[in-house]
């Protein structure tokens, strides 16, 4: 079999689409003015940067787009969302609600709030991998100040039903944040449909560059900045603005919208043909959560009775990127905080792996990927104790 | 063509202002003074949301613009008049004093320093030439939006160095021409209120002149004790609501800031039909025939204006209610304003 090079890894992050670099070259070659510049050449930056404000606004429903901040990335909008709403709307201590699977950007805020006078409630979802919204209802008090519960989960791909939980939220009069990152661009989303009061997002899950983000902060929504300095992005992240990354923000999400229609469906297939490709030819392998909404493009398994940075690093020798969990935390030899939030026993937690798609996934990635991956398995559970002990032997 | 500024406020009718004069092919730039020091107040009209959009506009019609920083002559010409005429029992017109001493004195000293020949503004109002070619401030065209009352004290110097670009136009037309030209500022909304004054003027006042609101007698016009007020800066000539005083209906009579006493009496004020103004701008003829307007959109009442030792007097043809001290009256021969004052005592 040829060796291929399939990248399957897009929920880490994505390669920057050609078409988004043509796009923010001329920021980096002719127009490299401080958009906070009063002559020309500040002015033609600041014109560039106001654009991209505005096309990002359009996309996400914004209803003003000074709705829009950006950042340097999604864990910046979540530090400062988490962070600069709760201490400006409560600055003497308060209730907040994080739902237990975040990403880590959003539990370390929550951390570091608790650790400054406030309670966190870290609130659990269902097993089928979603926060119920009687559940939140049942966490909320009449001291909570921000419930923040991601759109979609990074790792096991479930949507949220967000526009449910912030209504929950707001009937107790506590305000609403989601980390969007993992579904901007994948499904449609309108942060004013939706209700919320703050959302991040990241460029680089969207082919756009590293180092770009949004907020959203709904208009009249009690912020205090993280970053002090010179007033940039109406005094709420000051610091000179990143023109090109802004562009590239911009033109990667509307690139992501215009595709939507047809690459949804597309990777929704993919997605299906994994998942029963694996579970249905490699015994004791199931999919990590069972509800039904979720990403078209993350596909998360469980494979019992292996290592999961076995099976990573296996794949990788037959050039297949995928990880186990989040990029973020692979680091770690714990197990994924998502999979034991949902109730998964932590040995099988360990041999989870997560295969996401994007723009650039072929059939044919995913056909070979189908070929590679049972062997591996099959090798890996022959040599392990583990699965003998849970299952009897390997071929059994 | 001309070099202009144009005073920008974020709002739709600056903005329109701005892109008739680019149009029109002059040499324009956008300023948006910052009237208030840091802290920001959605809503008013040098907000960071009202200079973004300010800038966001010449942006787009390609054009420099950048901000002033003018709070130090704002505070010292605008508020603190204000709030001394506020605690004298007066009824302080800020609006027509911050066109008189910031916009069309500051501000257009500083346009002239630069270079520039005219400031403009998004005002409903129109200069125009008489058959001398004296130059004279009239109604706007749409005489719903005229807001020729609160530029009564441009002076003869100032005024052949401002443009009113939409004195011609109603504010339906501007909108129209907003939406046309794709500016953000279309749809925003018309700001109402005093920018600088939150909802509660009285509270303002206090804050800043304490002694405005410590509590006192009301009295009658008897000198009988009826109430207790809580703090003179909360009450204005001729108010009804609010009083607390019963038996009535009352209303408030004279201000005694020397005493710290309201004088309220029953029944309803009584109409005057004769105003004795001072701080006086007049371009009329002795004994003129007006229509003084002694409201902002007060119906225009015929009089007769005398001018005496202390300023002027107006004589009206018939009766008004609501004249109260502090207050401006202008006076217009036919659309042109001709003159006006601010309301020492009534009669």
């Amino acid at each position: 079999m040829e060796p291929r090079d399939v990248y399957l890894d897009y929920a880490a992050t994505t390669p920057v689409d050609e078409r988004v670099v043509e796009a923010m070259l001329p920021y980096y070659r002719e127009i490299w003015g401080n958009p906070n510049s009063l002559y020309r050449r500040g002015r033609d930056a600041y014109s560039a940067l106001e654009s991209a404000r505005e096309r990002v606004a359009q996309s996400i429903g914004a209803s003003h787009p000074n709705e829009v901040i950006f950042t340097a990335g999604g864990t910046e909008s979540d530090n400062a969302a988490l962070i600069g709403i709760t201490t400006r709307a409560k600055p003497d201590g308060g209730h907040v609600i994080v739902s237990a699977f975040e990403h880590h950007a959003v539990l370390e805020p929550g951390h570091f709030l608790e650790k400054s006078g406030y309670e966190v409630t870290y609130l659990a979802p269902r097993s089928a991998g979603y926060i119920d919204p009687d559940d939140l209802r049942a966490a909320l008090r009449d001291d909570t100040v921000l419930v923040s519960v991601m759109h979609g989960n990074n790792e096991i791909g479930t949507l949220q039903p967000v526009a449910a939980l912030c209504e929950a939220a707001h009937e107790r009069g506590a305000l609403f944040h989601t980390d969007a990152a993992q579904t901007l661009g994948k499904v449609p989303l309108d942060v004013t449909g939706l209700g919320v009061d703050a959302a991040s997002f990241s460029g680089h899950k969207i082919y756009g560059p590293k180092g770009s983000g949004v907020l959203y902060l709904k208009r009249g929504t009690p912020f205090a900045p993280m970053m002090r300095g010179g007033g940039q992005e109406s005094k709420k992240r000051s610091g000179t603005q990143n023109v090109a990354g802004a562009v590239g923000f911009a033109t990667a999400l509307e690139l992501m919208c215009a595709e939507m229609p047809g690459e949804s469906p597309r990777l929704a297939a993919l997605r299906e043909r994994i998942v029963t490709g694996i579970t249905g030819t490699i015994e004791n392998t199931v999919e990590s959560a069972t509800y039904p909404e979720r990403l078209p493009n993350i596909a998360h398994l469980i494979i019992k009775g292996v290592e999961g940075e076995a099976m990573l690093l296996q794949l990788d020798a037959k050039g297949i990127a995928v990880s186990t969990g989040s990029a973020c935390s692979s680091g770690s030899l714990a197990p994924s905080h998502v999979l034991l939030s949902i109730g998964c026993p932590a040995e099988l937690a360990h041999g989870s792996v997560r295969i996401s798609l994007g723009r650039f996934t072929t059939d044919e990635d995913v056909e070979y990927f189908l070929e590679v991956f049972p062997p591996i398995v099959e090798r890996l559970r022959s040599m392990s104790p583990l699965y003998e002990k849970m299952f009897g032997s390997a071929s059994a | 063509m001309t070099v202009v500024w144009v005073a920008m406020s974020g709002g739709v009718d600056s903005s329109v202002a701005a892109a008739r004069l680019v149009s029109e092919g002059h040499q324009v730039t956008g300023v948006t003074m910052r009237l208030l020091p840091e802290g920001d107040e959605p809503g008013t009209c040098c907000s960071t949301d009202a200079v973004r959009a300010a800038r966001r506009v010449c942006d787009l019609l390609g054009i420099p613009h950048f901000t002033l920083n003018m709070h130090e002559v704002f505070q010292a010409e605008v508020i603190e008049c204000y709030v001394r005429d506020y605690a004298a029992g007066l009824t302080p017109n800020p609006c027509i004093v911050c066109n008189d001493r910031v916009k069309f004195a500051a501000l257009i000293a500083r346009a002239r320093v630069h270079g520039a020949e005219a400031l403009a503004t998004g005002h409903y109002a129109r200069i125009h030439p008489d058959d001398r070619g004296e130059l004279w401030l009239r109604r706007a065209r749409d005489r719903t939006k005229d807001q020729s009352y609160f530029l009564y004290r441009l002076t003869v110097p100032a005024i052949r160095h401002v443009l009113f670009p939409l004195g011609g136009c109603t504010k339906d037309e501007v909108r129209t021409e907003a939406r046309k030209l794709g500016l953000p500022t279309a749809e925003r909304p018309e700001s109402q209120e005093t920018c600088f004054v939150p909802a509660d003027a009285g509270s303002f006042v206090v804050s800043r002149a304490p002694r405005a609101g410590v509590p006192g007698p009301i009295v009658d016009t008897e000198g009988e004790r009826v109430g207790t007020h809580r703090g003179i800066a909360r009450y204005t000539i001729g108010q009804r609501k609010g009083l607390g005083v019963p038996g009535g209906p009352w209303y408030v009579r004279e201000i005694r800031t020397d005493t710290g006493t309201i004088v309220v009496s029953r029944g309803t004020p009584s109409p005057v039909t004769t105003i004795e103004l001072c701080d006086t701008l007049w371009r009329g003829a002795e004994n003129q025939l007006v229509d003084a307007v002694v409201r902002y959109r007060a119906l225009p009442v015929p009089a007769r204006v005398f001018r005496t030792d202390t300023g002027v007097t107006v004589e009206l043809e018939h009766a008004v209610g609501g004249v109260a001290p502090g207050q401006a009256v202008v006076c217009y021969d036919h659309d042109r304003v001709v003159g006006g004052g601010v309301v020492r005592a009534t009669r």
